[in-house]
């Protein structure tokens, strides 16, 4: 994917809402290793950069899912009596 | 689409997005500048949204650079300059440097405003008070010595010379008195600058643990 489209698909989730904050956050995991770029042509004019996960940045992403699942259980086990009617 | 990315305005806010970015590896603001232009000139080519939009859409530059503001302490002080040993060699040129070649206290001089452990009005006293430290003080009380020396010896020949009046008049303990502050002065600055920065060695460890 490349900067506009990551941007575009974070944005349709309501993800973010300055754009450019994206960059310092690619910035930072091209430097961790967690990400790489290459150049491709695009249809449509100049060469874009594309960024796609390093194997180190897989391993992390799924090091995340896991913990983000038993983290947002967790979460919402504890607001289930503030948010719903049933308390 | 050339003309168009070329507006005065995204100029501008690119500009300004630099200006914030100062502070990172040329590597990594390089890299945030470059997917910034990317994304405007990729979204103007497409037509999604007119150079007005830029802004609105992308966030304002210190917005941007706000995202980027957690990756400065890692990268930007080389660890040594917070370093234990260089607050004990900064001090000590600063006080002894002088006497090295003339030249080793420029040396404190330079340790003390690289150094990251002092404060600002620390490194301006450290930097006033008595240049050249012990060597400097030592040449501030050699230098009227041997001048007023001079005078007494030519008291004969010019009775109203001021300095030689000025010296009698202050008479002998006053002078040891002055002449101890001055050796005392670079003495106690440099002590203090030496504590002051032991003392922080703690604090700019854990501060630098938080925000890596």
């Amino acid at each position: 994917m490349y900067g506009l489209d990551i941007a575009g698909k974070l944005r349709g989730h309501g993800l973010l809402t300055s754009e450019g904050t994206l960059y310092p956050l690619l910035a930072r995991l091209l430097r961790g290793g967690h990400v790489d770029t290459s150049w491709r042509e695009s249809g449509q004019g100049a060469p874009r950069k594309y960024y796609s996960l390093t194997p180190a940045g897989k391993e992390a992403l799924l090091t995340f899912v896991d913990a983000w699942g038993v983290f947002s259980h967790s979460v919402s086990d504890i607001l289930k009596p503030v948010g719903g009617h049933d308390s | 689409m050339m003309h168009q990315a070329d507006d005065p305005n995204i100029r501008k806010y690119l500009h300004e997005l630099d200006a914030r970015l100062r502070h990172l590896p040329a590597e990594q603001s390089e890299e945030i500048l470059q997917g910034i232009t990317d994304h405007i000139s990729d979204a103007l080519s497409r037509g999604s949204s007119s150079v007005a939009d830029v802004p609105g859409s992308l966030g304002t530059p210190e917005e941007v650079a706000r995202g980027a503001a957690a990756e400065r302490v890692p990268t930007a002080t080389p660890p040594w300059r917070e370093s234990t040993p260089w607050v004990v060699l900064t001090t000590l040129l600063l006080v002894f440097g002088g006497f090295i070649a003339g030249f080793g206290w420029f040396l404190g001089l330079a340790g003390l405003w690289m150094g990251t452990r002092w404060k600002l009005w620390e490194k301006i006293v450290g930097t006033v008070v008595l240049p050249g430290g012990l060597a400097g003080a030592v040449t501030i009380l050699v230098v009227p010595v041997s001048y007023t020396s001079l005078t007494s010896e030519s008291v004969t020949l010019t009775p109203d010379s001021s300095m030689a009046s000025g010296a009698e008049v202050l008479g002998p303990v006053l002078s040891i008195i002055a002449t101890i502050a001055t050796l005392a002065l670079p003495l106690i600055v440099g002590i203090y600058l030496l504590i002051v920065g032991l003392r922080r060695e703690q604090t700019t460890m854990r501060a630098a643990q938080l925000t890596a």
